[in-house]
């Protein structure tokens, strides 16, 4: 038997040993516990926009970089679906512009998008670069459909910089 | 002693050189047997082919077979009055006449819970011309109809009506955070049996940070 045979078969031992090890764990394990304390995190790169001027940028953020136009923003939140709740619901972003805020809400929708709710807006307050905001709403029971962060970003101030969303968590 | 030498190594290197290029024809009975040896080969080769070939059949046939155990819907398309056979249960999740009655349970429960709410006389009329007024700015070129704008002391309701299917949406995108509308709030849309058309529900809550939950229990 060559080396390399004696190593595959030693290789693909541990392997199986592993496999088996994980499927029981994964069995035995309370995974609906387990996922009701996750918390899911996403950086503002999976955020889609409207309006404004989308600045995207890699250290994960998008800004508006319009000087005269809101930005929209509707941000996807992944959730798990083991859990009968939506978990404290968090967005995060910077308010740069002292003439205009950040409006944020939460929304939950049906399969069909005919039924739909959304949170009371919080609007953030202050102003300047180092304005950092979250947007929090407590835990829900969901729904069986989706649920979306939707926030309106003001203009880009001329000397204070662009708003931003920076990231965003469920959980 | 020189020239026989040399004859002899000429001699045998030419009859080896002719030797491993073929031109031995060697015994007729040795080339007999390497003749039938050559077309038993062959007749194996031939042999094998058909086996590979006969596997092959097997599987199309076998795929064949498979194919037609599936059902196979052989109704008229153009004919409306024939029943699905056997439809696709993925297919049959949406009833709209199901999400219609659903919608009206819902609207029911909510108007029901909004009905026992007192009116605050001094927040609710206030409160009824923000919202007017933000639906009037708001709605555009839509072909909508107010039916009721009302607040009572904790909760407001609107509803509307639209003549296209997607209306409701565009509007609801358009007064989504303006004023009256950054209370919490649920919308239903309750589409007419065209599914064109539709009633809008939209029940707001007042200082709350999410709209209470009415459904029944799961």
């Amino acid at each position: 038997m060559t080396v390399k045979n004696t190593f595959n078969r030693r290789f693909g031992a541990l392997m199986g040993v592993g496999l088996f090890a994980g499927t029981m764990a994964g069995g035995l394990l309370p995974a609906g516990e387990a996922s009701a304390r996750d918390e899911h995190s996403s950086g503002a790169l999976n955020c889609v926009t409207s309006g404004g001027s989308r600045g995207t940028w890699n250290a994960g953020y998008i800004t508006n970089q319009s000087t005269t136009s809101n930005m929209s923003v509707r941000c996807p939140i992944s959730r798990d679906n083991s859990s009968t709740t939506t978990g404290t619901r968090k967005i995060h972003g910077i308010d740069a512009n002292p003439n205009a805020a950040i409006s944020c809400s939460a929304y939950e929708v049906n399969h069909y998008g005919t039924t739909w709710s959304w949170s009371g807006w919080i609007d953030s307050v202050g102003s300047g670069p180092n304005n950092y905001r979250t947007f929090s709403w407590p835990s829900i029971t969901s729904r069986d459909g989706s649920a979306h962060f939707y926030c309106i970003v003001p203009p880009r101030h001329s000397s204070q910089g662009a708003s931003r969303i920076s990231s965003y968590s469920v959980g | 002693m020189r020239p026989l030498l040399i004859a002899t190594v000429v001699a045998l290197t030419g009859g080896a050189l002719f030797s491993l290029m073929g031109g031995e024809e060697g015994s007729p009975a040795e080339a007999t047997e390497d003749n039938e040896l050559l077309q038993l080969r062959k007749r194996l080769a031939r042999l094998e082919g058909k086996v590979a070939m006969g596997r092959s059949h097997t599987v199309h046939r076998e795929v064949i077979e498979h194919r037609v155990e599936d059902p196979v819907d052989e109704r008229d398309p153009d004919d409306e009055d024939t029943e699905p056979q056997d439809p696709d249960p993925q297919q049959q999740e949406f009833d709209p006449e199901d999400e219609r009655d659903r919608i009206r349970e819902e609207v029911e429960r909510i108007d029901e819970a909004i009905d026992e709410d007192p009116v605050d006389s001094d927040w609710a009329p206030a409160m009824e011309a923000t919202l007017d007024e933000s639906i009037r700015d708001h709605v555009g070129e839509l072909g909508m109809s107010l039916d009721m704008v009302e607040c009572r002391s904790q909760f407001c309701r609107v509803k509307m009506h639209f003549d296209a299917a997607d209306e409701p949406g565009q509007f609801m995108d358009r007064v989504a955070g303006a004023d009256g509308f950054r209370m919490a709030g649920e919308a239903r849309v309750e589409f007419d049996e065209s599914g064109i058309g539709s009633t809008t529900h939209i029940f707001l809550a007042r200082d709350v940070p999410d709209f209470p939950d009415f459904r029944p229990p799961a």
